[in-house]
C-alpha cells in the first residue's frame, strides 16, 4: 500500500494511477463531508467531483504542513460552501428572534450516522451550513461570520436554531422523546 | 458543558463515517482532468502558434525590407552608370572613367570646402548675391561659373584632393585586398591623378548640369565651419584592410555550409478551415433520425481539430550563395477528438463506432447507422511526408535566418479510431480502397528558420511553419472535405558535412 508521500508525489506528476489510488483512499470519507453540506446524494457527488478535481490541480502547491486528509477535507468544505453561497445569496440568513431550547442535559441517542446525516440534510440551508461549520468542523462564530459574510449574531442565532431543530428531531426519534418533550421553535 | 457534549457526540458519530460514492464520480473526475490537460496543451500550443505566425511575419518583413533596399541600390547604380555614359573618355576603360568621375566630384567638393575654410562664415550679402544671381543665368553660364569655381583651387589643392582620393578610395582598397593587387591599385590611382586635369572639363560639365540648383537664400544662413580633421591615413588603410580580411574570413566560414543533414521533431496544432460534409442521401436505407445522427457524426469528424507531431530527417545543400534546397522524410501524426452520436451495426447485436469509413459502407448491404447517446472518438492519423523546400538565407552568420517554402508529398499510412465509450472497440484502417483518406496528397509548406551555429559542424534551429494541403484529405466519394492547416514549431539539429 502506498504511503501518503508516495501518493502525493505520484499525483504531482499527474499519474492517473496515483490519482485513482488517492481518490479510492479518501472518497468515502469525503462523500460524508459533502453529504453534510448538501440535500441529496446527487448534489453531494457533484461537490465531491469538483473538489477532487481541485485537489489534483492544487496538490502541486500542497506543502505538507498539515495532514493530507485535513487538507482534502478543507477543499471539500470550501467547495461545498462555494456551491451553497449562491443559494445563500438568494435566501439570505436572518437572525432568529425566539428560540426555546430544552434546558435539561441532552445526550445524543445511539443513532447511526446515516440517520444523523438525514437530520442535517433536512435543516434549512443557512442552519445546515452554520451547524456543520460550528459543531463538526470546529470553527468559531467569528470565523463563520467572516467566511459567509454575515454577522456573528446571525451565525449564533442560526446555530441555535439548527441545534433546536436537531434536538427536536432527535427527541422524536429517541426513547427520550417522552421525557423531554418537543422543543418549541 | 451541554453544548460541548452535544457537539462532541455529533463529531464522534461522523468520525469514521464512510459512504461510497457512485462509480460515475471517478469517471467524471477523469474526464474533467483530461479536459483540463487538453486545455493546458491548447494554451501552450496557442503560444507556439502565435510564435510561428509572428516569425513568419517577421521573416517576410525582413525579406521585404531587404528587397526594397536592394532595389534602391540597383537604381542608384543604374543612375551612376547613365551619368558615366554621357561623356566617356575615348581612350580609357569604363572603370577608369568612373573612377575619374568620382575623383573629379571629390576634387570639386574639396575645392568648395577649401573656399569655406578660407572664409569661415559666408556673409549674408555674398550668399544672397550668389544665389539670387544663379537663377538668371542660363545653364551653360551656370556650368561655366561652376567650372570657374571648380578651377579656383590651385594645383596643390587638386593634388591634395587626389592624394586624399588615393587614400580614402574604399573601392580601390577592396579591390586591392581581394585581388592582392595593391601595387596595381597604386599605379592605377597615379594614372587617375595624371589624367584628372585632362578630363576635368569633359566630365565636370554633365555632372554640374545634372546637379539641381540650390534654393534661394533669403534669410541669414549659418554655414558651420567644421574643424579640419586629419586622420592618420596609414591607420585608415590598415583598418580598412583588417576589416575586409575579417569580412572575407567570415564569408568563407559561413559560405562553407554546402551540404548538411538534420534530425528534428515538431509539435503544433491543426485546424480545419472550409470543411464540410455533404448530407447523406440514402432514404431507403436510413430513417430521418439515423440520417441526422450519421450526418452529425460526419460533420463533427470533418471539423475536428487537434494536435500534430512530426519527427524526421532532412538533407540540404546550398545551390547559390543565398539559396538552399532541402528535402527529407517525416513521420507525421495528427490527433483529434470528435463527438459521434451514432453507432454502426450489421446484426443489431455487435456495434462499432460510427465514423466516415463505416458510414460510407452503409450504402452497401445491411449495415445500419443507429443513433445513440453522444460519445467521444479519438482519431489518430499517421502520414509519411516527403518535403522538398527552397530557402532564401536572409542572415548568414552564426545566427541565421532563412525563409522556406516548398511542397510535400503526404502518404497516408493509417488511422486509428478509439471510441471513449467503454463498449466500443478500437478500429484501425490502413490506406487503400476501404480508407476514406486519400493515399497520396500534396501540401504547401511555408516557414522560417532561426538557427544558431554553435560549433563548426553543428547548427541548431527553430522552425516555425505552416502546412496546408492542396486537396481535401478525404477521398471525393466520401462526401467529406477537410483541409487541415497545421501550425507547428520544429526543433532541428543540423550536422554540416562541408
Amino acid at each position: 500500500m502506498l504511503n501518503e508521500s508516495e501518493l502525493i508525489e505520484g499525483c504531482r506528476k499527474g499519474d492517473r494511477a496515483f490519482q485513482k489510488a488517492l481518490y479510492d483512499r479518501y472518497c468515502r470519507k469525503m462523500m460524508v463531508v459533502c453529504l453534510r453540506y448538501s440535500r441529496s446524494t446527487a448534489e453531494a457527488e457533484d461537490i465531491l467531483q469538483e473538489a477532487f478535481v481541485k485537489v489534483f490541480q492544487g496538490i502541486k502547491d500542497f506543502r505538507q504542513e498539515s495532514r493530507l486528509e485535513t487538507w482534502i477535507t478543507r477543499i471539500m468544505v470550501n467547495t461545498a460552501l462555494n456551491a451553497q453561497r449562491r443559494k445563500l445569496y438568494l435566501y439570505p440568513m436572518v437572525d432568529v428572534e425566539e428560540i426555546n431550547l430544552p434546558t435539561d442535559e441532552l445526550v445524543l441517542p445511539e443513532l447511526h450516522f446515516s440517520q444523523l446525516l438525514e437530520f442535517i440534510q433536512e435543516l434549512p440551508q443557512g442552519c445546515q451550513i452554520v451547524f456543520n461549520l460550528f459543531a463538526i468542523e470546529g470553527y468559531s462564530h467569528k470565523e463563520i461570520a467572516e467566511c459567509l459574510g454575515i454577522s456573528e449574531g446571525t451565525s449564533k442565532s442560526q446555530y441555535a436554531r439548527a441545534k433546536a431543530l436537531l434536538q427536536s428531531r432527535l427527541l422524536k426519534e429517541s426513547s427520550y422523546y417522552k421525557k423531554y418533550g418537543e422543543a418549541k421553535i | 458543558m451541554e453544548r460541548q457534549k452535544f457537539e462532541e457526540s455529533f463529531r464522534k458519530s461522523f468520525d469514521n463515517a464512510e459512504v461510497p460514492p457512485s462509480e460515475k464520480v471517478w469517471m467524471n473526475i477523469e474526464l474533467d482532468l483530461e479536459r483540463l490537460e487538453r486545455g493546458d496543451m491548447k494554451k501552450r500550443l496557442t503560444f507556439f502558434k502565435l510564435l510561428a505566425a509572428a516569425s513568419v511575419v517577421f521573416g517576410l518583413g525582413l525579406a521585404g525590407t531587404g528587397l526594397y533596399l536592394l532595389s534602391i541600390d540597383r537604381s542608384t547604380a543604374d543612375l551612376t552608370a547613365q551619368q558615366n555614359q554621357v561623356a566617356p573618355a575615348p581612350d580609357e576603360t569604363p572603370g577608369i572613367a568612373q573612377q575619374q568621375h568620382a575623383d573629379q566630384q571629390r576634387s570639386n567638393q574639396s575645392s568648395a570646402i577649401k573656399e569655406n575654410e578660407t572664409t569661415p562664415l559666408v556673409s549674408v550679402e555674398s550668399a544672397s548675391e550668389a544665389s539670387s544671381a544663379r537663377p538668371e543665368l542660363p545653364s551653360s553660364s551656370s556650368a561655366d561659373q561652376s567650372l570657374a569655381s571648380a578651377d579656383k583651387p590651385k594645383n596643390e589643392d587638386v593634388a591634395t584632393s587626389n592624394d586624399n582620393a588615393r587614400t580614402f578610395d574604399r573601392n580601390a582598397v577592396q579591390r586591392a585586398v581581394q585581388g592582392n593587387v595593391s601595387n596595381q591599385r597604386m599605379a592605377y590611382a597615379d594614372q587617375v591623378a595624371a589624367t584628372d586635369e585632362q578630363s576635368k572639363v569633359e566630365f565636370a560639365i554633365p555632372a554640374f548640369r545634372d546637379r539641381p540648383l540650390p534654393p534661394l537664400v533669403k534669410s541669414k544662413t549659418i554655414v558651420p565651419n567644421f574643424p579640419k580633421t586629419e586622420p592618420d591615413q596609414i591607420d585608415l588603410l590598415l583598418a580598412s584592410i583588417a576589416m575586409e580580411e575579417r569580412a572575407e574570413a567570415d564569408r568563407k566560414k559561413y559560405d562553407g555550409e554546402r551540404i548538411w543533414t538534420s534530425v528534428g521533431f515538431s509539435a503544433g496544432t491543426f485546424s480545419n478551415y472550409g470543411t464540410g460534409a455533404d448530407p447523406l442521401q440514402a432514404p431507403a436505407l436510413l430513417s430521418t433520425s439515423n440520417l441526422t445522427a450519421a450526418n452529425n457524426t460526419l460533420t463533427s469528424e470533418s471539423r475536428a481539430s487537434g494536435v500534430a507531431y512530426s519527427v524526421g530527417v532532412n538533407v540540404g545543400g546550398r545551390i547559390a550563395p543565398r539559396w538552399v534546397l532541402q528535402g527529407g522524410i517525416n513521420y507525421i501524426t495528427q490527433n483529434a477528438s470528435f463527438m459521434s452520436d451514432a453507432v454502426v451495426t450489421e446484426d443489431f447485436q455487435n456495434f462499432s463506432a460510427a465514423y466516415s469509413a463505416e458510414i460510407a459502407k452503409t450504402a452497401d448491404a445491411s449495415a445500419r447507422v443507429v443513433p445513440t447517446a453522444p460519445y467521444s472518438v479519438n482519431n489518430n492519423m499517421e502520414f509519411l511526408s516527403i518535403p522538398i523546400q527552397a530557402g532564401y538565407i536572409v542572415v548568414n552568420r552564426a545566427f541565421g535566418i532563412q525563409l522556406m517554402g516548398g511542397v510535400a508529398t503526404d502518404l497516408f499510412i493509417q488511422n486509428t479510431l478509439e471510441p471513449q465509450s467503454g463498449n466500443l472497440s478500437k478500429v484501425t484502417n490502413g490506406s487503400g480502397s476501404d480508407s476514406p483518406y486519400r493515399t497520396v496528397n500534396f501540401s504547401g509548406l511555408v516557414g522560417t528558420e532561426f538557427s544558431y551555429r554553435f560549433t563548426d559542424k553543428y547548427r541548431i534551429s527553430l522552425n516555425p511553419g505552416i502546412r496546408y494541403p492542396f486537396n481535401s484529405i478525404y477521398k471525393s466519394d466520401v462526401g467529406l472535405s477537410a483541409t487541415p492547416v497545421t501550425f507547428d514549431v520544429g526543433l532541428r539539429f543540423r550536422y554540416i558535412f562541408d
